[in-house]
């Protein structure tokens, strides 16, 4: 079985910036990977062996960004589900941060913020964490064919983004185009 | 319709603009198969130490599981090696359990004390550790009794011990005193004989030892057992962000250090007792007084009770006796006296 310090040390920075994308704060971030490691080692005996156990990392991360998601929320008085994208909107990045990043990364990041957190999911486990859509369905206890719909859904709203059509086609039309 | 490697590229450029810290929590090895563990590896290696240091020791395994003697001894004043069928006590160090443990003695202002984290005392105290106590009445001359206790004092400050406990009954027709004093484990026997071998009368001695290696091995395996939990709580304490994570670990950390503390407690203990043996001496001019202090039980207690219940019934009717024999002679006198007067008085009146 493969060790708890090795899977820390080899996915601890792709689970970070995975509950990153889906929370868009640093620290609110570090808090639920910290959170969901503490689970996984509590649990540790719980963790499947072979594919699964990717996917059953990953339900973890996931749920510790979601129950951080929704605790913010109680706090605030928002309902869950689409009034997500007032809560998120509220971390917008302060000015600095946003200088510091790439436009690129900017428009991203705002247009993962207007997505709902059942569509934001899914996308970033599927096109960042690498998961296949069995995995995802897995890490967010869903069946793979509503995974498939969300992930159609989450495509069709970013294609829809003014802010990722620039970013959306090759670098060299890009460049003819600027 | 954006690709799919245009949103796995433009997830990677948003990701990329959030550096990753270090990971705050270090999970610590886990899972590993029992053979791959350290605690059956260290009891192993412990039992094979015991086992070992068992039967290499002189005597090999003892058969009972204590050695204890108190036996009287016939001599006399000046007797000076003590001969006569001293018990010594030898192959006590090989015991295992029972026996009187000496319990712990408070000691006295000024007395040397263990050093704080002292662990090994004596050789092959990482292996042995044995409780050595023992008792030895001893008879001086008329009027020596202070200065033997000065003698004693002296002894035992010559192999770095300390009297813990001390009283003594010098007025009276039957001065006696009685110390307790604590004397390296490694010097109990040295002390014993020296004891011995002053111009005393040893009337009766007691030599008991137990062995507590196992239960401080087990004490000092706990207490690293935890110290090693305690590193893990605070390295996940250290990288705790909420509130409510810093609470949980920390009552945690405070969980783990009060049982450090009461094994630590534990462990000091132990190692006092076994690194200084306790020698009980009692001294007086008469033999009575040192078995004075002795409480009898059972059957000697209930035979001493009933030889002391006749002698004191003759005593009380000899001491009796004497007054009623008085008051038979005065009676008698006075019965005579009586008869006289009445036989003068009848001739009169005839």
């Amino acid at each position: 079985m493969e060790d708890l310090d090795d899977w820390l040390r080899r996915d601890y920075p792709t689970a970070y910036r995975t509950a990153c994308l889906v929370l868009r704060d640093p620290v609110d971030a570090q808090d639920a990977v910290q959170e969901a490691f503490l689970r996984v080692w509590r649990f540790r005996d719980a963790i499947p062996e072979g594919e699964g156990r990717k996917a059953w990392l990953y339900r973890v991360v996931v749920n510790a960004c979601v129950s951080r998601v929704r605790a913010d929320q109680s706090r605030t008085g928002k309902d869950v589900g689409d009034a997500l994208l007032g809560t998120v909107q509220d971390r917008a990045p302060q000015p600095d941060e946003r200088a510091e990043r790439s436009a690129c990364a900017g428009a991203v990041l705002e247009a993962l913020a207007e997505l709902p957190e059942t569509l934001r999911v899914p996308l970033v486990l599927r096109f960042y964490a690498g998961l296949s859509e069995k995995e995802i369905a897995v890490a967010i206890d869903r069946r793979p064919g509503t995974v498939k719909s969300r992930l159609y859904d989450a495509r069709q709203r970013l294609a829809a983004d003014p802010r990722l059509r620039a970013w959306a086609i090759p670098v060299d039309d890009q460049e003819a185009v600027l | 319709m954006l690709s799919d490697e245009d949103l796995q590229r433009l997830l990677a450029e948003a990701a990329g603009s959030f550096a990753v810290p270090e990971p705050a929590v270090e999970v610590p090895q886990v899972g590993k198969p029992v053979w791959q563990r350290r605690w059956p590896q260290a009891a192993a290696a412990a039992a094979v130490l015991i086992v070992g240091t068992l039967l290499l020791a002189p005597g090999g395994l003892p058969a009972g599981s204590n050695d204890t003697a108190i036996k009287r001894v016939p001599g006399s004043i000046g007797d000076a090696d003590g001969a006569g069928g001293l018990s010594s006590g030898a192959g006590t160090t090989g015991g295992t359990t029972g026996g009187t443990t000496g319990g712990v003695l408070a000691p006295v202002a000024g007395a040397p004390q263990p050093v704080e984290g002292f662990v090994t005392g004596p050789p092959g105290a990482d292996t042995a550790r044995v409780v050595k106590t023992g008792t030895l009445s001893l008879v001086v001359d008329e009027g020596k009794v202070a200065s033997t206790v000065q003698r004693l004092q002296v002894l035992v400050s010559a192999v770095r011990g300390y009297v813990a406990d001390s009283t003594s009954q010098e007025s009276g027709d039957h001065p006696s005193a009685s110390l307790t004093v604590r004397v390296p484990v490694e010097s109990f026997d040295t002390v014993r004989n020296q004891v011995r071998a002053l111009k005393v009368k040893v009337v009766a001695e007691s030599a008991n030892g137990k062995d507590i290696t196992a239960t401080y091995a087990d004490t000092q395996a706990q207490i690293q057992s935890l110290k090693a939990a305690r590193a893990r709580y605070l390295t996940i304490l250290g990288g705790a962000r909420t509130i409510s994570e810093t609470l949980t670990v920390q009552q945690r950390v405070d969980e783990v250090q009060q049982q450090i503390d009461r094994l630590e407690g534990q462990r000091r203990v132990l190692a006092d007792q076994s690194d200084y043996g306790t020698l009980t001496l009692t001294v007086a001019e008469t033999a009575d007084e040192v078995f004075a202090t002795e409480a009898p039980s059972g059957w000697s207690k209930a035979w001493d009770d009933a030889k002391h219940g006749f002698s004191s019934g003759v005593q009380s009717l000899i001491a009796g006796s004497g007054r009623t024999l008085l008051v038979l002679l005065v009676g008698a006198f006075l019965l005579l006296l009586g008869r006289a007067g009445w036989r003068l008085a009848r001739r009169r009146l005839v």
